[in-house]
């Protein structure tokens, strides 16, 4: 299907959070990450979540698919497809995370089973939400994802450890995981954070290429605005819990007024050694 | 100068050519174990004792005297004589201390797995549970073991001997049931940092369900640590169920274990010192090449050396 048809109507989102508060309940008080936080996913678009560590980026897009710790409390609403994922089951969240609704983590490295093949790992979570397909069929699909995302030797590597690939090899794994379902939404918290340079651009263009192919919306937690500026439609600044600005990525970042959005500019370092002034 | 000379990039391609063959984390830690060579000897060692232990009545068609025949030619504890096919000479009863001291073995070999398998089964379920329920479940489960780890061992035997009027393998059930408490912890510790694994979240966002990432995640993550722990907790239990027999709470005639033996030799090492000698040497060895096994073990399975 092509995917102007899959994304549907451009003008109605396709998730959206209203109102998320999430608590976490510790021994020296209650500590309130995100503080509430509205925001709206559009279909086929990438939105960048940009904000300093502690701003509650990555809680607030753990919340959808039920990762938060146990120790969490979380209120509010979030929408997508009809339902409110925050008061789904777990037989029933199970249904829709991995299917429609996919992640790719920060680190690579950790986030495979170390004792587990590739390929298997691959043919679980297609196996999990396609029953229905007959082995064969599934392996295909994983090998196939696996060119997609540009791994070299496909076979080879579907017979392999984790520990016997590279990083960037372990993260073109991940997403080709997020992707077997062919998912609406994804959504990658820091994926190229744990990668070098040349690797990360690499992988950046692959997400790139690979919306467009799927038509799916992805949600971009960096932050690195850079990688945001080569990346999003959309760009959501973030800073103690709550969104501070949200808006077309070339506006936010070169005609913004707010000042938090303005120090996080100024502090990016210059090859001419001169720094921004902030406002 | 170019810096990759020819021979070295050969190498270098033989070694690519080496590193493409694909192998699991557990081939791994088998090839490590392999190549520690104190626990390949301390395998061998233990091979050789189990299969004495299995072979007991072997001993005793071909030295010639049962485990509880008495030797008139030999009566009343002599020192040891070939001749006589008396290894290690005979007991205050006249029989041989040799082919008693193989059928202690086999009694104390048994008895540690039947607790060790006890302790496994136990361990594994009590603390995979507790890892995973987390909270206050968790903080509960740890608590009872506390309470268990605070009675003294020895006490709990005694009880269950006299409940149980020394049925030794109910003991050393028994026994397995107190072991356990080191194999809960350890698999609990193991069970919580995996749950809270990059992998494990992972899978959960997959929608992978609660059932199959603990079969599939979680499990084979810590089989490896619980087989370590066993194989540390069958010496521990040889030894226990020594410190039993030497109490007189061990094996009842005619059977015998290596520490009945022990204790019975430790009444009278000052006349007849060689009535220890062939079951202390058989009890050391077998808990020294046990321990190296296990630590050759936890070496392999380690997970620093990822």
């Amino acid at each position: 299907m092509p995917w102007t048809q899959r994304i549907g109507n451009v003008n109605k989102p396709i998730l959206s959070i209203e109102n998320l508060h999430i608590t976490f309940s510790t021994p020296d008080g209650d500590v309130e990450a995100v503080k509430g936080l509205s925001l709206e996913l559009f279909p086929g678009e990438i939105l960048g979540i940009a904000g300093e560590s502690g701003s509650g980026k990555s809680q607030t897009w753990m919340a959808p698919l039920g990762l938060l710790a146990d120790n969490s409390r979380v209120s509010g609403k979030i929408s997508f497809g009809g339902r409110d994922l925050l008061n789904l089951n777990v037989r029933d969240l199970n249904k829709v995370r991995g299917a429609e609704l996919a992640m790719v983590f920060q680190d690579p490295m950790t986030s495979l089973n170390p004792y587990l093949k590739i390929g298997l790992q691959l043919l679980e979570s297609i196996q999990i939400h396609q029953p229905e397909l007959s082995k064969s069929e599934a392996k295909f699909r994983c090998l196939d994802m696996l060119k997609r995302v540009a791994l070299t030797e496909p076979e080879t590597r579907f017979n392999q450890f984790p520990h016997e690939l590279s990083g960037g090899m372990r993260q073109r794994v991940m997403i080709a995981m997020a992707l077997l379902n062919q998912p609406r939404v994804l959504i990658a918290d820091e994926p190229t954070t744990a990668l070098d340079v040349t690797i990360q651009a690499e992988i950046l263009d692959l997400l790139r290429e690979l919306q467009r192919d799927f038509g799916m919306a992805v949600v971009f937690i960096t932050h690195d605005l850079a990688v945001i500026a080569k990346l999003c439609d959309r760009v959501a600044i973030m800073y103690a819990g709550e969104v501070q600005e949200v808006g077309v990525t070339s506006d936010i970042l070169n005609r913004s007024k707010h000042p938090y959005t303005q120090s996080l500019l100024a502090a990016i370092p210059r090859i001419d050694g001169s720094r921004g002034e902030a406002a | 100068m170019s810096l990759l000379r020819p021979t070295s990039t050969e190498s270098a391609l033989n070694k690519s050519a080496e590193v493409l063959q694909s192998r699991s984390l557990t081939q791994m830690a088998i090839q490590r174990f392999l190549r520690n060579r104190n626990a390949i000897i301390a395998l061998w060692i233990v091979g050789i004792l189990l299969t004495m232990a299995v072979c007991a009545p072997f001993f005793e068609w071909y030295t010639g005297y049962g485990k509880a025949f008495q030797d008139r030619n030999f009566y009343s504890g002599q020192p040891p004589n070939w001749e006589a096919r008396h290894y290690f000479g005979t007991d205050q009863n006249g029989r041989d201390i040799f082919v008693r001291t193989i059928f202690g073995m086999r009694i104390s070999l048994m008895v540690a797995m039947v607790a060790a398998i006890v302790a496994l089964t136990v361990g594994i379920l009590y603390g995979a549970i507790s890892g995973l329920a987390g909270g206050r479940t968790d903080a509960i489960m740890m608590r009872i073991l506390d309470l268990l780890i605070s009675y003294p061992l020895t006490l709990i035997a005694v009880i269950a001997l006299a409940y149980f009027g020394r049925n030794i393998f109910i003991v050393f059930a028994i026994i397995g049931l107190v072991e356990w408490q080191i194999m809960a912890r350890v698999i609990r510790g193991q069970v919580l940092s995996l749950r809270n694994s990059e992998f494990v979240e992972a899978a959960r966002a997959m929608g992978v369900p609660p059932l199959a990432i603990l079969r599939r995640h979680i499990i084979p993550n810590v089989l490896g640590l619980a087989v370590v722990y066993m194989t540390l907790i069958i010496p521990e239990v040889i030894l226990v169920e020594s410190f039993l027999g030497y109490l007189g709470l061990g094996v009842q005639e005619p059977n015998t274990s290596l520490g009945v033996l022990i204790s019975e030799g430790a009444a009278r090492i000052e006349q007849k010192p060689w009535f220890t000698y062939g079951p202390g040497f058989f009890l050391v060895t077998l808990l020294l090449a046990l321990n190296f096994v296990g630590d050759g073990l936890r070496d392999a399975v380690d997970p620093k050396d990822r």
